[in-house]
């Protein structure tokens, strides 16, 4: 039996079966990358002032990685080109030249990804903004230091008792008490409790079997609460906390679980690269400024005159744009600061023009410790860090794959296509039309993703 | 189509034009974003820049699809494929931000005050107040 | 990875090497490429999960009809003594567990897998006269990729969380939060139903690209596009809604997974509360995106439902009638146009979003639009019958009462289009009845037409005539049973999805519009009740709706034992058209070989020429060269 048309057009469709089938598999892939696109839209859209975050000004965002964006896109446009060389050259029965072209769509795309790569660790491992609890968003990077030991966003409680709910109805049936799992025992501690019956239980294991058995047999209460036989330090890394989480005598956890004790430490230390005030009600008493100090509060106040007199910014302002003199890029605008910002309490003199080593600012922008009850969230770069970033991460990471997938298709028929092209070099020359064909429909994405996630 | 060696290599020629083509709008979209004295409108995005962005975009990638994947000269069945395609995708993009414009009620924090006022006013008139009355506390 | 296979679709031309020497069992049986296994593959699979979703279902009637009393005799299986409660009873969390996945199984495991890729795989190729799919090996792929997701969604039932408990339609941010409890959010209920669901839609689309390739690219010599039958019609439609409307749903199962494990914030708003705290999350989501996402799969995965159903009842009634199908342009023009509209009424699911009069309008009108269409199709089935002489075998009279019962739950679509009468029955029994109306007695039943019909085509044997009346009437009776009253139930506001059915907002002393003991009394005094509680009579009428539902289990036994019966006992057929059939599937000999046909297929004319005027007998195939010849002259073989 043979399948007909797999190399030859039919008459009346004038197409080869894999050409019908890659165009009706792009038109699916148009739809997935339109629900994407369509959510960017509706997430963007619905942003509502004052009440969600701010969409960022992706400029802003990537900063001196916006190059790599655009190398990005040149080394995917280059690709592109090189892949409809590479079939010229089958059409032409060049086997040798569609074997270099190839090559070097082989290349691009490896190229493509090692850049994205160095993007997403600069984004993960970085970047890191943290919103206060009046709205104050104050993006820049997190200092590791001497004092908070590596990664620098520890909490330190000594806790002497806990409380664990029992709670076995609706979604949370089952408890987990263990919110050990965040919080770790400080320097290999021993956990040992006090249970209410006056029996000791030691170990998390033993805890967790303990927990268990004392809710089947006592199925009505919800909360039990247990003392620590010796005070024990509890470390927890606030970069996943989220919400006003920490008090100066007990940190409540999300199932209602509860430790209670003493607070030793709960400070972040962030170098500042924008003060966004989008999102305060009342910017005289931002919380901004009694980190930073009166310096920058003048600075910023200059800036906002500055932005505000522009009459072309009025005339946006009036048409109900957003005012972009809010935010305080503390890297863009070095001159603002550098007059008033001498004085911010940690902060170092001034800021440096942009471009320089780690992104923003490079070492000079300021640097402040900021206590944990005062931050609402925090958390790097990444796709938790409000929906631009989930959006970004999810639609070039899906992106990312596709080149993957490409990727590895082109290189089977770079390196399997030698027998086939002897038997029948049509058919490898359709094969690599059809590979092609997916190829530039990736590369179409990225035309569109690349402005929109990098430029606007 | 592409029969002959010389065809093929005509077309080439046009592959390198468009490569360089669209190597050259890029490089436009990145510049009149990041360096100020090309920005539109105020510095930061705003509607102009994403209006152009958007623009550039849109002409790139129909250089992709015509020339690079033969779409100036395909066959009639995948142009309607791609014709239902596309009108879908824009159905969906276009529905959703529809429904998100159009809610029932305005969302309660945006509610400017004025229409908060009339709002309470208006059934406030319709429960107790003669219909005059209703009309005076309008405007 | 689809790229790849629809990228070099040659790979196959190896397999006229493979003809020559014999398969091995596996090849033959389970990793074949022939559209034929696949298809029964495809079909026995589904069975199988029809009866796994009809039997959670029943655990579910159970707890609506008695929710005061233990489950009986598998209470205390084992998955079960875990999930039930200290006194027997069916709790909400397995409730809402079985209700999520009976929807789940038996839309994306049981009927679409069934109705298209079984009827599809089986029948297409025949119909066209193509010798397999396009893409053999990515039809393969396809069905592997959805039994792989198939058995994930299964497999989930044992996990420590148990399975998706949020609703077939998984709305966030409740599908989001859920499983907080346990510690690695990875292998709980929603993430495995998310990632499972993405091997389900990836094996549509891959099959879709399939179907629709074939059916544009492999048809037989004098197939034209007014020649193909109307079944393939269905089937080429369903494949472009399938293409077309799931990858959005893969975006909406790809954030909703982003939410649960990356911790991303697409369908969380700003605030959200969830027992009495704030969601740790950045906020700045929609609830509404999941929903716009998820309903623009949604309504056209509804037709992609019924449209197989459709196509394999036009077929049985022009065979049966002996009749050419009425209207088939006509026909072929709804469904084309239907397929077009469901895209864009999709928010008539979401009414009480909140969304403005504006948006409502249009979706109102899109809604009201696309029953021309559907009305369309069924009554050109209807009127293909006048003047028939119709012979009642066993398929017609499965599809005979799929007209009626699909007419049914169209009919009672058309008042859930309109905005302001959808506020009152939007999410409440009503709708369950209508849709089921559809899939139910609606496609269920069209597929069991279509088992019977084709059935002999691969054994060589008939399907017993009394066990399929023994099947197919009590299955009749109880159908109503079940969902008739459930439109009472929802006009008097009983709402869906309680596990109790109702019974908590119970009021015993109904204000009474008519006599106790009036025929319409139950009726009126439901639907015109005073109060905001339910009238003990609504919810009795739970207790008619088990009892069919548990009867109609019973209903199923004929069917079974006749399935396999008749393998080895049914009466003979060997005969290549048992039907006096006139599409190309019965041209091809019983079983049909790899490659399907012994001689060259070609259409010299339209699908349903019966009783052709002047013709000797009342059928002419549409592979036989002339109508004027009678006895069949041996064309010449093409091997
Ligand atoms: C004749 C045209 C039809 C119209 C006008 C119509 C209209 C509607 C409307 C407005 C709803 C939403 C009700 C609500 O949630 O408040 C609905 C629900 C539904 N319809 Fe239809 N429908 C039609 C045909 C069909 C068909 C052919 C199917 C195929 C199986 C179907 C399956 C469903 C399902 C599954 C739901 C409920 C989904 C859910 O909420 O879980 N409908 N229909
Ligand atoms: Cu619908």
């Amino acid at each position: 039996m043979e399948i007909p048309y797999t190399v030859s057009a039919r008459r009346d469709t004038g197409l080869y079966n894999a050409k019908v089938g890659i165009w009706l598999f792009l038109a699916s892939e148009v739809m997935l990358f339109g629900g994407l696109f369509s959510g960017y839209v509706f997430l963007r859209a619905g942003v509502r002032e004052g009440v969600d975050l701010p969409w960022p000004d992706a400029v802003y965002v990537h900063g001196p990685f916006i190059w790599l964006g655009f190398l990005n896109t040149l080394v995917l446009i280059a690709s592109s080109v090189f892949v409809v060389l590479a079939w010229a050259q089958l059409k032409m029965r060049r086997y040798g030249a569609y074997q270099m072209y190839m090559s070097l769509v082989l290349i691009c795309a490896a190229a493509f990804m090692a850049v994205k790569t160095i993007e997403y660790n600069s984004k993960l491992n970085h970047h890191f903004g943290a919103r206060l609890t009046d709205g104050t968003l104050l993006d820049g990077a997190l200092v590791t230091d001497e004092k908070h030991h590596c990664p620098g966003d520890y909490v330190t409680f000594e806790a002497t008792k806990a409380v664990f709910s029992l709670d076995k109805t609706g979604v949370f049936r089952k408890i987990d008490p263990y919110f050990i799992d965040f919080a770790v025992l400080k320097d290999g501690a021993e956990l040992a409790v006090k249970a209410p019956d006056g029996k000791e239980v030691k170990g998390v294991p033993e805890l967790s079997n303990w927990l268990d058995a004392y809710a089947a047999a006592n199925p009505a209460e919800r909360r039990v609460a247990v003392e620590f036989v010796k005070p024990v330090t509890f470390q927890f890394r606030l970069k996943e906390v989220f919400g006003k989480r920490v008090f100066a005598d007990r940190v409540p956890f999300f199932r209602g679980n509860e430790l209670q004790g003493k607070l030793i430490d709960d400070t972040v230390d962030i170098e500042v690269h924008t003060v966004d005030l989008q999102m305060v009600r009342d910017e005289e008493k931002a919380l901004a400024w009694s980190y930073l100090g009166e310096g920058f509060k003048a600075g910023y106040e200059q800036h906002k005159k500055e932005k505000l007199s522009d009459p072309l910014h009025q005339h946006f302002l009036e048409k109900g744009g957003t005012l972009p003199g809010r935010q305080l890029r503390i890297w863009q605008h070095p001159h603002a600061v550098a007059e008033h910002g001498g004085e911010a309490e940690h902060g170092k003199e001034k800021a440096s023009d942009h471009g320089s080593s780690d992104g923003h600012g490079g070492h000079h922008a300021p640097v402040v410790s900021i206590k944990g009850s005062d931050i609402s969230f925090m958390g790097a770069h990444g796709p938790k860090f409000g929906t631009y970033y989930a959006i970004y991460f999810t639609m070039t990471a899906l992106h990312g794959l596709h080149v993957i997938g490409g990727a590895l298709v082109l290189a089977y028929f770079l390196f399997f296509g030698r027998k086939l092209y002897r038997k029948n070099p049509e058919h490898l020359a359709n094969r690599v039309e059809v590979g092609g064909l997916f190829w530039h429909f990736v590369d179409l994405v990225w035309i569109f993703l690349f402005p929109i996630m990098y430029l606007m | 189509m592409e029969s002959s060696t010389e065809d093929i290599q005509k077309h080439v020629k046009t592959y390198l034009m468009v490569g360089a083509t669209l190597f050259v709008f890029t490089i436009v979209t990145v510049l009149v974003r990041t360096v100020p004295f090309f920005d539109f409108g105020v510095p930061g995005v705003d509607a102009p820049d994403i209006a152009f962005g958007l623009v550039i975009a849109t002409f790139k990638s129909s250089l992709v699809m015509l020339i690079f994947m033969h779409l100036n000269h395909e066959r009639g069945l995948i142009y309607k494929v791609l014709l239902f395609t596309v009108a879908f995708a824009v159905g969906l993009m276009g529905l959703t931000l529809f429904a998100q414009h159009n809610p029932i009620l305005p969302h309660a924090d945006v509610v400017d005050e004025q229409r908060v006022v009339d709002f309470t006013a208006e059934s406030a008139g319709a429960e107790a107040a003669p219909a005059s009355a209703h009309v005076e506390a309008h405007h | 990875m689809s790229a790849t296979e629809a990228a070099h679709p040659g790979a196959h031309e190896h397999h006229d090497d493979h003809d020559h020497h014999e398969l091995s069992f596996w090849q033959k049986y389970l990793f074949s490429t022939d559209h034929k296994v696949i298809g029964v593959q495809y079909g026995i699979t589904s069975l199988i999960f029809l009866a796994i979703g009809f039997f959670l279902m029943m655990v579910m009637r159970w707890s609506i009809a008695y929710p005061d009393r233990p489950l009986p005799m598998v209470g205390d299986w084992p998955f079960f003594n875990k999930w039930i409660g200290d006194d027997g009873l069916v709790t909400g969390d397995l409730y809402n567990m079985f209700g999520a996945m009976h929807g789940t199984i038996m839309v994306f495991l049981g009927v679409v897998p069934l109705a298209f890729g079984a009827f599809g795989n089986y029948v297409t190729p025949l119909q066209i006269g193509a010798p397999d799919m396009a893409f053999p090996r990515l039809n393969m792929a396809s069905y592997w990729l959805y039994l792989v997701g198939g058995l994930m969604m299964f497999a989930s039932f044992f996990l420590d969380s148990g399975a998706a408990k949020s609703g077939w339609t998984n709305y966030s941010p409740l599908a989001n939060i859920t499983d907080q409890q346990y510690r690695d959010l990875f292998w709980t209920s929603q993430t495995q139903w998310l990632l499972a669901m993405v091997f389900l839609i990836t094996s549509s689309l891959l099959g879709a690209v399939n179907f629709i390739t074939t059916i544009i690219n492999l048809r037989a010599k004098g197939m034209t596009w007014m020649r193909l039958p109307f079944f393939c019609w269905a089937q080429l439609v369903t494949g472009f809604l399938l293409l077309l409307a799931f990858p959005p749903l893969e975006v909406a199962a790809v954030m909703q997974l982003m939410d649960r494990l990356a911790g991303t914030s697409f369908f969380i708003p700003t605030g959200l509360y969830v027992g009495g705290q704030v969601v740790e999350a950045a906020g700045g989501g929609s609830p509404l995106l999941y929903q716009h996402l998820f309903w623009f799969l949604g309504h056209p995965e509804v037709y992609v439902l019924i449209l197989p159903g459709i196509g394999i009842v036009a077929e049985i009634v022009a065979n049966n009638t002996r009749k050419p199908l009425w209207g088939y342009k006509t026909m072929v023009g709804a469904v084309l146009v239907l397929g077009f509209l469901s895209f864009i009424v999709w928010a008539h699911h979401m009414y009480l979003t909140g969304m403005g009069t504006a948006i409502s309008t249009f979706f109102q009108t899109t809604t009201v639009l696309i029953s021309v269409p559907s009305v369309i199709l069924i009554t050109s089935i209807l009127l293909s019958m006048w003047g028939g002489s119709i012979r009642f075998t066993m398929p017609m009279l499965w599809a005979t009462a799929f007209i009626p019962m699909f007419g049914i739950g169209g009919l009672t679509g058309l008042p859930l289009a309109f905005n302001l009468l959808d506020l009152h029955l939007h999410d409440t029994y009503y709708v369950i009845g209508h849709f089921h109306y559809v899939v139910a007695p609606g496609t269920i039943f069209a597929l069991f037409a279509g088992i019977y019909y084709w059935y002999p085509k691969q054994t060589g044997r008939q399907m017993n005539n009394l066990l399929g009346h023994l099947h197919f009437w009590p299955s009749l009776i109880c159908m109503n049973l079940i969902f008739a009253p459930m439109f009472i139930q929802g006009m008097a506001g009983m709402h869906r999805r309680a596990y109790d059915g109702g019974a908590a907002y119970e009021q015993v002393s109904s204000q009474v519009y008519l006599e106790q003991g009036h025929p319409l009394a139950v009726l009126f005094n439901a639907i015109f009740r005073g109060g905001e509680a339910l009238p003990v009579e609504v919810i009795n009428l739970n207790l008619l709706t088990s009892a069919g539902a548990f009867l109609l289990a019973l209903a199923q036994i004929p069917f079974i034992i006749n399935f396999f019966m008749s393998m080895f006992r049914g009466a003979k057929s060997d005969e290549r058209n048992p039907w006096q059939g006139t599409t190309l599937e019965w041209m091809c000999p019983t079983p049909p070989p790899h490659g399907n046909f012994d001689r060259e297929p070609v259409a010299y004319r339209g699908p349903y020429e019966y009783s052709v005027p002047g013709a000797e007998r009342d059928f002419t195939p549409q592979f036989e060269p002339d109508t004027r010849v009678t006895e069949t002259r041996p064309l010449p073989t093409l091997h």
